[in-house]
């Protein structure tokens, strides 16, 4: 399976992750899944880099970690924190500005077409 | 068979990242790796394909690296600063240390050799030696053995530490106090005077062979 192009990925990761824990708490693997399925395996990362965009996610405070025994393993399952549920408002409003002006330029519309 | 982490391990270490980072990044992709294998035989019979396809999903080590090698939040000083980690603070902490010693052996000589006093008693002649030799001398190959060591486990690009380590000998040998203690009829003195170059070259032996020995059996070992 080919992995998404990782420069048209910037900042996409963390939204996703905050986003899948807006929802409930997940550890690594359950996230990984839920990407793949929520997005129709159209965004597919080399599952073990979300790793790293967890960790930073925690050291700023987006997201807290707990580490629990399920089924004779050790977890570290991950939670949305309040400043990572302000912060997901703020991603997803500057994505959806994004992605409205992309849009725009892709049908045709706005000032891209009087160039 | 079960995939071996150690290049991933050494690719991270090399790259900059943090030990106790990396060594929770494995710890994760490890379990991660072992639910990708599970989730892979529940699809197929041959658990060496499983194995394969479990670790492709996982990523390749270089992309698995890379990730967390470009978060600067997870890297060392030394590679952040390398300047600031192998030069400055030793030789700041060098200095520091070297003053408060010599601010320490004064003001003990201050206590006991009072106005009017005679010599002084033998012990205060040896601990005013003790400190000047362990500022001169200990202190500076302390310092430059604990740089080393923290340069090799953190798998740091070898210029730094050494010029870190050349430095606090360099700090050493120039700075090197020496203490005339008062007697009953003349002043105590200190003085600032450097080694000759015999001084230099048996100090900087001393301070650099730990890290150049390290990295020597290090490469060795990893080039076998």
């Amino acid at each position: 399976m080919a992995t998404t192009n990782p420069s048209f990925m910037n900042g996409v990761p963390e939204l996703l992750v905050l986003r899948l824990l807006r929802g409930r708490e997940m550890y690594g693997y359950e996230i990984v899944q839920a990407i793949r399925e929520e997005t129709g395996e159209v965004v597919s990362l080399g599952e073990g880099v979300v790793y790293p965009v967890l960790h930073a996610l925690e050291r700023s405070g987006a997201i807290t970690s707990e580490r629990r025994p399920v089924g004779g393993r050790s977890r570290i399952y991950y939670a949305l924190s309040p400043k990572g549920a302000a912060r997901l408002t703020e991603l997803t409003a500057l994505w959806s500005r994004i992605t409205g002006a992309v849009q725009q330029v892709l049908v045709g519309g706005g000032r891209a077409g009087l160039v | 068979m079960q995939a071996s982490f150690d290049p991933l391990w050494r690719q991270l270490l090399a790259g900059g990242v943090r030990r106790r980072p990396a060594r929770r990044y494995l710890a994760e992709l490890k379990d991660h790796l072992d639910d990708l294998i599970a989730e892979e035989r529940r699809a197929m019979n041959d658990p060496r394909e499983a194995e394969i396809r479990a670790l492709s999903r996982l990523g390749s080590f270089d992309m698995l690296a890379e990730a967390m090698i470009e978060r600067r939040e997870f890297q060392t000083w030394g590679r952040k600063a390398p300047v600031a980690a192998y030069l400055v603070a030793p030789a700041l902490t060098l200095v520091a240390v070297t003053a408060l010693t010599v601010v320490g052996v004064v003001m003990t000589v201050k206590q006991v050799h009072g106005p009017g006093a005679g010599d002084l008693p033998s012990w205060v002649s040896e601990f005013a030696t003790g400190m000047m030799f362990f500022s001169h001398a200990i202190l500076p190959v302390l310092l430059a053995w604990a740089l080393g060591v923290v340069a090799f486990r953190n798998r740091s690009a070898l210029i730094w530490p050494a010029c870190g380590i050349v430095a606090l000998v360099a700090l050493g040998g120039t700075f090197h106090p020496t203490l005339t203690l008062p007697t009953a009829t003349t002043h105590g003195e200190v003085a600032i005077s450097p080694d000759g170059v015999a001084g230099f070259a048996v100090l900087l032996l001393v301070a650099a062979l730990p890290y150049a020995a390290l990295t020597l059996w290090r490469a060795t070992r990893e080039h076998a």
